[in-house]
């Protein structure tokens, strides 16, 4: 598959301007070998991919991007295992790429990586307009959501009815989570930020050497209907099932959900913490995460125009353009906390200057 | 040399000049990188005791250590005009994805927030033991770090995959065997509880 058709770029658009002159010295000609770009990662930055895509559909004639979203782990793994047509150009990632997966990647032929990071999403656990609002901490939410707790060196089935039993000061109301499903990119995260967070420095589970034994005690969730999962995408059905439910139903979502459904959602402080903007970027809100774009530089044109995939670069400078990044631009009103100014020119210096990644 | 460098600042007069500020704050930093471990003000050098109360929670660094799976081994100390004292940590917990990311952010979150010597070290030594815990063939299993006189981490890294010494081998040994003779037990009759005789 040789994609040879020549691509020009459309003049910029007047609302938009300097999109192509934020990429400088782009290769004029394209000999590549894939006519689209291929995205793969988490599915909670599904929104950035989608907005930075029809934006770089707007100012460039390039097909659709090919998007797969299996996760973070799977999306990293998957842009790690090699160089060429078939392996993906962009990962995105609600957390950074570990040294583990940067040396698979090293030892796979991807030398050149470029990391840019686009702003911090946060995770917020909400209720129903009217409903009570207590504190809560990731203790409290294993407490109440695994499985089994410890219980005089042995692990037992998790008794907690109330949140009170998981802590004092919460109300005696019934507890009722309702979650993403278990495949879901938010899950995943809330599993780490919540549950894994909730059980570290347990003195049982900090007894377990292995993760792999120690992680399934921490996730594992009860199933006597305490929990309710809902399918992606899990916005509208997880209110709807908010709005119906009893006093003690809390739930937990990403901001972009949130702001979608904002009237009718009320939010809970966590650790004392109720989240805002200014709050997730001074890392006063635990639960944020910052989220990464990850490119291969060896998918990328040369100077004489041959390369994997044209529209890497543009891609980056889309995604790093004022418009999409700053504060009010596209991504904030996802739900994404914009990163500071000088931090956002740091990322866009790494565009200019294929800056390195290194772990 | 701790002991050198503290006698220009036994003279008030000398530590007045300009020439001896930089030495000064040399010193100063110094001793700033010893005693921060430690909560509370410190005058003479940390016994045992004050070592061990200084490590409770609340402290970035002693915290860090165990969220990056290290716990306490031994505290050794010395007593004399240069006294030492010495923490030996051994890895008990393996890094989970999550605790891997939680450590990180931590990290990221300290260098935003604290600037000076002393955090630049204790951050390095835990990006250091995150990186290790990333290893595929190694592990550090034990980290040294000396308080006094000068402080330094020392780290022990051994093979994951470790030839086992006699005791464990044993050990190994009685729990296949034990393994072994319940899915016998079970075979011959799937209904049936291992016998107390089989546990022992």
């Amino acid at each position: 598959m040789t994609g040879l058709a020549l691509a020009q770029q459309k003049p910029a658009p007047p609302s938009h301007p300097g999109a192509s002159t934020a990429v400088p010295l782009l290769p004029t000609a394209n000999i590549t070998v894939r006519p689209e770009l291929f995205i793969v990662g988490s599915s909670t930055m599904k929104g950035y991919v989608d907005v930075t895509a029809a934006a770089l559909q707007r100012d460039y004639d390039v097909p659709a991007p090919k998007v797969s979203f299996k996760g973070s782990k799977t999306g990293i793994a998957e842009f790690c295992a090699g160089i060429g047509p078939d392996y993906p150009d962009i990962a995105v990632s609600s957390r950074g790429m570990h040294k583990s997966e940067f040396d698979r990647c090293n030892e796979n032929g991807i030398l050149d990586i470029i990391e840019i990071k686009i702003g911090l999403s946060a995770y917020y656990v909400a209720t129903k307009k009217g409903n009570p609002v207590f504190n809560v901490t990731p203790r409290m939410f294993y407490y109440a959501l695994a499985e089994q707790l410890p219980k005089q060196g042995e692990f037992d089935d998790n008794p907690n009815q109330t949140w009170r039993q998981t802590d004092k000061s919460a109300p005696d109301l019934p507890i009722r989570v309702i979650l993403p499903e278990q495949a879901s990119g938010t899950r995943n995260t809330f599993d780490g930020l919540f549950m894994q967070a909730g059980c570290r420095h347990i003195k049982e589970i900090d007894l377990i050497y292995a993760a792999d034994d120690r992680v399934p005690k921490c996730i594992t969730l009860r199933a006597d209907g305490v929990v309710t999962e809902v399918a992606e995408p899990y916005g509208t059905k997880m209110v709807e099932l908010l709005q119906q439910s009893a006093p003690g139903t809390i739930a937990v979502m990403t901001n972009e959900v949130y702001i979608a459904f904002r009237d009718v959602l009320e939010l809970l402080p966590v650790n004392g913490v109720l989240p805002s903007d200014a709050a997730i970027e001074r890392f006063d809100y635990d639960m944020a995460t910052p989220d990464f774009f990850y490119f291969k530089r060896a998918h990328m044109r040369n100077n004489a125009g041959q390369g994997v995939v044209r529209g890497i670069r543009e891609f980056m400078a889309e995604l790093t353009h004022e418009e999409l990044m700053s504060h009010g631009g596209a991504f904030t009103k996802l739900g994404l906390v914009a990163l500071s100014p000088a931090a956002q020119e740091a990322e866009r210096s790494k565009v200019r200057t294929l800056k390195r990644f290194v772990r | 040399m701790a002991l050198a460098l503290s006698l220009p600042l036994s003279s008030p007069a000398v530590a007045q000049q300009g020439v001896f500020t930089p030495i000064k704050e040399a010193i100063g930093s110094l001793w700033d990188i010893v005693r921060s471990p430690f909560r509370g003000d410190v005058v003479s050098p940390p016994t045992p005791v004050s070592v061990v109360r200084g490590m409770g929670e609340g402290s970035f660094f002693w915290d860090g250590l165990k969220d990056a799976g290290y716990e306490t081994k031994e505290i050794t100390t010395g007593i004399g005009i240069i006294p030492d004292v010495k923490m030996s940590f051994q890895l008990v917990r393996e890094l989970s994805d999550a605790d891997r990311d939680d450590l990180e952010r931590k990290i990221e979150i300290d260098e935003s927030r604290r600037g000076g010597l002393t955090a630049v070290i204790q951050r390095q030594i835990l990006r250091t033991l995150l990186s290790a815990s990333n290893l595929e063939d190694l592990r550090i299993t034990k980290l040294d770090i000396t308080l006094l006189p000068l402080p330094a981490a020392e780290f022990v890294m051994e093979p994951k995959e470790s030839p086992m010494s006699e005791e464990h081998d044993a050990i190994l040994r009685a729990v296949q065997g034990h393994a072994t003779e319940l899915r016998g037990l079970k075979k011959r009759d799937p209904n049936a509880k291992p016998s107390a005789q089989a546990l022992d």
